[in-house]
């Protein structure tokens, strides 16, 4: 059993055991957010890992916004050389770390995990290439929780003027470029998951449910509503697992493997989640059915990042 | 000798030789682009003269065990040399049922057929494949073109078929017919030699102009013995053998991403963003198509058939070919109002819907093999 697979059979059976209070101790313990961080002396790495996880924690809806900040931010450490004793605290699970950069998830006014997390990772992209980051301590920062259309996501406003900066550091082009593919496939994995977990619960609604004294999966608008979401996951799958080998290798078409990635999961997700939300009929649109939930939660991710036709554009002009 | 590396050695080998076959003139946009009758016979005269000189040279065929002219490479080793020789503007495209449909079924049901396989492989015989009738199209077993027998282990034929990509051209056919009752289990395959008397050829020309496809005709059209493929009765599974075949054929090259960014450039069209953004969402597919072919390769790599997953793929294709033509139909504006080859191809992408399978008939695969839903109630 490859690595990968060992850590995601281990990440379901925490799940299984149920959203009790030591969900998130559990999930710690399983030192997820290392999956964000090469071994040791490892040039690149590969993503195998961390696109894992960020897929496997989207499925959840209950996984707590550390899943996905966190492997943000230990990647984003890793590349500041400043911030090694931040990165320690964060692999730790000694601080609870929220990322934002303007532009391509959230922004000041909305940072995810912001009301409850002790630091908060800023990145700030600069005209010439370059990328800005800095650590700065939450703890003294201006916060105002908000209230987020997907509760499992909860998201506040920060205010950093006089908050201490604890670490910074520059990236160069090259360097900036290559965080903001990882930040990107990242996303576009977390919508993955997200596809996952929608079409599960079409499939077992099609079986499931019965009408006209059949399942409603034996209808044809039916099946083809279920293989329509099969191919939006499908597709979004093979983007976000060979635009991770390709950011692995190195190559200078990462970029563009990720903003296909993040151009077409982003938009995938959001056709997903109406759709299954369609397939279940009026329990689709109560409060009490799950794929509610993953309508606000594909609604909100796609608010956070940036606008698929923007993507869209770069990937055409870049 | 081909090494391990059969994408580095065939890359080398058609460096040297494959720019003296190629096509002249610009890359079309789409298989439907129409040829005068004296290009298409230059054509395919020079088609066959290249599938001649890769026979010579031992590339016409690597999957092939060597007993039948192939180098007993793995399947996944074909794919590879048809990638590398898709950089070349090579007249590949009016091979392409005879050497990746025919030549696998072929192989799998009949290898002892030797002589028709040598001459396939050479290029000495191009073939088409008969299987859509007006009235069995996506309902492909309910074909109703009779074959019985003679007594002398022979048979005839008659019936009609449409769709049949190339029977203007080809020299063979292979044919599939109703030897027995009603469905999958009446069927069987054969193979037909095209010039026999009582097949008549008629062009069906497409919506873009192009005629690659046609009627074909066949009124008590003698088979001698030793023209069944496979045991009568068996043409349903000698079919599936083709149509997963026919499902490695999915490429990128379908989706012209860059030939439309040239044109949009040369237009000064990329800074609008509606352009843009449209051609970037024609990249991001490519770029997805791909990699879905990539994943069915390594599967095949690993020894599985092509299976269901292709189903995935051609929708997505398909779909992409579409987008891409709607593209094409933005970056020309008001000239969209003139024939042109842009126009054509905005106009083509039905084509693309249709070969191989219907966007329905591919869902409904999806739906029963891959996510196993309840099968619709049969009428």
């Amino acid at each position: 059993m490859s690595e990968a697979e060992e850590l995601l059979r281990e990440l379901r059976r925490v799940y299984a055991a149920g959203p009790g209070s030591d969900l998130d101790a559990g999930l710690r313990q399983l030192g997820l957010l290392y999956a964000g961080i090469p071994e040791p002396s490892g040039a690149g790495g590969s993503l195998t890992l961390p696109l894992a996880v960020a897929q496997e924690c989207a499925r959840h809806l209950s996984s707590p916004g550390w899943t996905l900040t966190g492997v943000l931010a230990a990647r984003t450490l890793l590349a500041v050389a400043d911030a090694r004793t931040c990165l320690d605290e964060v692999l730790a699970g000694a601080r609870r770390t929220a990322v934002c950069w303007p532009g391509l998830l959230g922004s000041e006014a909305a940072v995810l995990d912001g009301a409850t997390a002790d630091r908060l990772v800023r990145v700030r992209g600069h005209d010439d290439g370059s990328a800005e980051v800095a650590v700065v301590d939450l703890g003294r920062a201006g916060r105002r929780p908000l209230d987020a259309l997907d509760p499992t996501r909860p998201l506040a406003g920060v205010a950093l003027e006089g908050a201490p900066v604890l670490a910074s550091g520059r990236l160069a082009a090259a360097a900036a470029r290559a965080l903001r593919a990882f930040w990107l496939l990242v996303l576009a994995a977390d919508c993955v998951g997200t596809m996952q977990a929608c079409l599960d619960l079409a499939l077992v609604q099609a079986r499931d449910r019965a009408a006209f004294g059949r399942p409603i999966g034996a209808f044809q608008a039916v099946r083809h509503r279920c293989a329509d979401l099969y191919v939006d996951v499908e597709t979004s799958r093979a983007a976000v697992t060979e635009g991770g080998v390709a950011w692995a290798a190195g190559s200078d078409l990462a970029l563009v493997g990720a903003l296909a990635a993040a151009s077409h999961a982003l938009d995938a997700v959001v056709r997903v989640a109406e759709a299954v939300v369609l397939l279940h009929g009026a329990m689709g649109f109560t409060r009490a059915g799950a794929a509610q939930a993953y309508l606000r939660r594909a609604y909100a991710v796609q608010a956070l990042a940036p606008r698929v036709r923007e993507l869209r554009i770069e990937l055409a002009t870049a | 000798m081909i090494g391990p590396d059969v994408a580095g050695a065939a890359a080398a080998w058609l460096r040297q030789h494959a720019p003296a076959y190629e096509v002249p003139g610009p890359e079309p946009l789409s298989p439907f682009e129409p040829l005068r009758p004296d290009e298409e016979r230059a054509h395919v005269h020079l088609a066959r003269r290249w599938q001649a000189h890769k026979a010579a040279h031992g590339w016409a065929a690597l999957s092939l065990p060597p007993p039948l002219g192939g180098r007993g490479l793995p399947r996944a080793a074909d794919v590879e040399f048809w990638d590398a020789e898709s950089r070349y503007r090579l007249p590949t495209h009016v091979l392409e049922v005879t050497t990746r449909m025919v030549l696998p079924t072929l192989v799998q049901w009949a290898p002892e057929k030797v002589g028709d396989i040598a001459r396939l492989i050479c290029g000495r015989e191009l073939w088409c494949q008969l299987f859509s009738e007006p009235d069995a199209g996506s309902d492909l077993a309910a074909l109703r073109t009779r074959a019985e027998p003679t007594g002398d282990g022979g048979w005839r034929v008659s019936g009609q078929k449409v769709w049949t990509s190339w029977a203007h051209v080809a020299d063979r056919g292979y044919l599939l017919a109703r030897t027995g009752g009603a469905g999958h289990a009446g069927l069987s395959a054969f193979t037909i030699d095209m010039r026999a008397p009582g097949i008549s050829v008629r062009p069906v020309v497409q919506a873009t102009g192009a005629a690659t496809f046609n009627e074909v005709f066949l009124d008590d059209v003698r088979l001698p013995p030793g023209c069944c493929l496979g045991p009568p009765g068996s043409g349903w599974a000698v079919a599936m053998t083709t149509l997963m075949n026919e499902r490695l054929a999915v490429g990128a090259d379908q989706i012209p991403y860059q030939r439309l960014h040239d044109e949009a450039k040369a237009r000064g069209l990329l800074g609008d963003p509606e352009i843009a953004a449209a051609l970037g969402d024609v990249r991001a597919r490519r770029i997805v198509v791909e990699q879905l072919r990539q994943r069915i390769l390594h599967a095949v790599a690993r020894g599985a058939d092509p299976g269901p997953e292709g189903s995935v793929a051609k929708l997505y294709l398909a779909e992409s070919v579409r987008v891409a033509a709607g593209v094409a139909r933005l970056i020309q504006g008001p000239q969209l109002a003139l024939e042109s080859p842009l126009s054509r191809f905005a106009l083509a992408w039905p084509g693309i819907k249709n070969a191989g399978g219907t966007d329905e008939i591919q869902k409904s695969i999806v739906a029963d093999r891959l996510l196993r839903l309840p099968r619709e109630r049969p009428p």
